[in-house]
């Protein structure tokens, strides 16, 4: 009966949990049949109910399932706890009261402070320029134009007139004076297109020189058009077009 | 010897007459000197000089004689027609006088006298004929911009803003105003400059192609590291003062003492 001690010793492994799955087909495959022994018949009805159960289908589809298992997890989701319990609560609130704060410290130590003080005399400054840049006097308005240089930080209000004195004023000292002053600010948004439209619409060489130079300046390569197209213009001075191809030259080497 | 007499003195009469037509005078009458701009624009060789009355004198010399054919007619051009008998046309309107320049008058040459007060602008866009231009003893704000012109000026206070871009430019300053800033800018020749030793001024001179020469203590900036060697200089006389712009693009800029 070599049959029997190899099931045994096979029952042995089972219960130590160290059967390979082949061998556990075998303990099945021995206790579905005839020849079980009396001793091992306690063993038989454990193996048949494995191996019945084994072969019995769910009657839900995987859909459906799934669906069902979802359905358990959702339930558990649901936590009930208070409103003021939330932690996120605690941390919105405690934002809240920083921004009032500083509000409220700006407002009561920012008042004479000197940046409102700074604050005051730039639109001071700024509204006396605006004032003198529509004056008879263009020694006025060159005034102006210079006095906009030293400005830190000039808003677009100021740049935009500027921008506007170098296309339309009547005297040519005050539109170099403010092709001069917009290099200086020219990070500013829309500086380096309107200077390379004030080169189309300039006829006055001296100036046409000014906005040369300050569009090398800008070191924008964009600028090779607007300085090749002037140097095509008949109207335009051999000594002015010689300036622009050396600016091409300089904005190229970039 | 009796009728020689006679012959001569006639003749004398008539030559008398003859540059008498010559010289034409023309004057407008201005009520507000100092609210009142003249803008003189087109005017071919032409002397404006500053005097204490309150009227703008207009004196034409050099002038040909009409042709036989234009009597009972006036001379005419682009720019409209000659209302005041020596080849101007006068617009007088609110607070501006305009002087142009109405016929041709090839070799005449005008000299206006202005009152001391009065803000002048003159103005040359033309061909080479426009001559020069020449100032004497303004002391109110001048504005001089020509092509062809060499400028003059003496004895101007300023402010001033003078740009030509064939000419010469040369001035001399009896003082420098410290009312606004003054701008002299040549763009072929060259900038010629004398002021009064004591001039206060922030000065920038600009020479991209030329070289600039001063004989007056122009004090640098102090900077610590080193400085940008390029064609343009700044610098400060007698401690600072009015913006002073001197520009010669293609040329040599001079800067004198008086």
């Amino acid at each position: 009966m070599s049959k029997v001690s190899e099931i045994e010793q096979l029952l042995e492994k089972y219960y130590s949990g160290e059967t390979s799955l082949e061998e556990e087909m075998q303990l099945h495959a021995f206790f579905e049949g005839e020849a079980v022994p009396d001793h091992l018949k306690s063993y038989q009805a454990q193996f048949n109910v494995a191996s019945t159960l084994k072969h019995q289908a769910s009657k839900l589809d995987e859909d459906s399932l799934f669906a069902k298992i979802e359905e358990e997890e959702g339930d558990r989701m649901v936590v009930l706890k208070p409103w003021y319990r939330n932690p996120w609560l605690g941390r919105a609130a405690a934002a809240v009261l920083i921004i009032i704060v500083s509000f409220y410290a700006g407002g009561k130590f920012g008042k004479d402070s000197e940046v409102e003080q700074m604050r005051k005399e730039l639109s001071e400054m700024k509204s006396l320029m605006f004032e003198q840049l529509n004056s008879n006097s263009a020694s006025g308005r060159l005034q102006a134009v210079n006095n906009s240089m030293e400005m830190e930080n000039p808003d677009t209000e100021t740049i935009d007139a500027l921008i506007e004195t170098m296309l339309f004023d009547k005297s040519m000292h005050v539109r170099t004076a403010a092709v001069e002053a917009l290099v200086k600010f020219g990070e500013h948004k829309g500086v380096n297109a309107a200077l390379a439209n004030a080169l189309d619409t300039e006829t006055e060489p001296a100036v046409q020189i000014a906005i040369i130079n300050a569009l090398v300046a800008m070191k924008d390569k964009s600028n090779i058009d607007a300085l090749e197209q002037l140097a095509e213009k008949n109207t335009v001075l051999k000594e002015v077009k010689g300036q622009a191809h050396l600016g091409v030259f300089k904005l190229k080497e970039l | 010897m009796k009728k020689l007499s006679i012959k001569l003195s006639i003749a004398l009469l008539f030559l008398v007459a003859a540059i008498s037509a010559k010289a034409q005078d023309y004057t407008i009458d201005v009520s507000n000197p100092s609210g009142t701009t003249l803008m003189i624009k087109e005017v071919n060789r032409l002397s404006v000089e500053a005097y204490d009355g309150n009227n703008i004198q207009i004196t034409s010399a050099n002038q040909p004689d009409e042709p036989d054919r234009a009597e009972g007619l006036t001379a005419l051009s682009a720019r409209g027609k000659d209302n005041t008998g020596i080849g101007l046309n006068v617009k007088q309107e609110g607070g501006e006088v305009a002087i142009f320049q109405a016929a041709r008058r090839g070799e005449g040459k005008y000299t206006i006298k202005v009152p001391k007060s009065m803000k002048v602008s003159i103005e040359h866009t033309g061909s080479w004929e426009g001559g020069k231009i020449e100032v004497y003893g303004m002391n109110s704000e001048l504005e001089i911009s020509g092509v062809y012109n060499d400028v003059y000026l003496e004895d101007v206070t300023g402010p001033a803003l003078v740009n030509t871009v064939y000419g010469d430019l040369e001035a001399v300053f009896s003082e420098l105003s410290q009312v606004g800033p003054t701008s002299l800018v040549s763009v072929y020749s060259v900038v010629d400059v004398t002021i009064p030793a004591a001039t206060k001024a922030d000065v920038t001179i600009k020479t991209p192609y030329g070289e600039a020469y001063s004989d007056l203590e122009i004090e640098f900036p102090e900077s610590e590291g080193m400085r940008k060697l390029n064609s343009t200089i700044d610098g400060k006389l007698n401690g600072g003062g009015v913006k002073l712009d001197l520009k010669a693009s293609f040329e040599n800029v001079y800067l004198r003492k008086k």
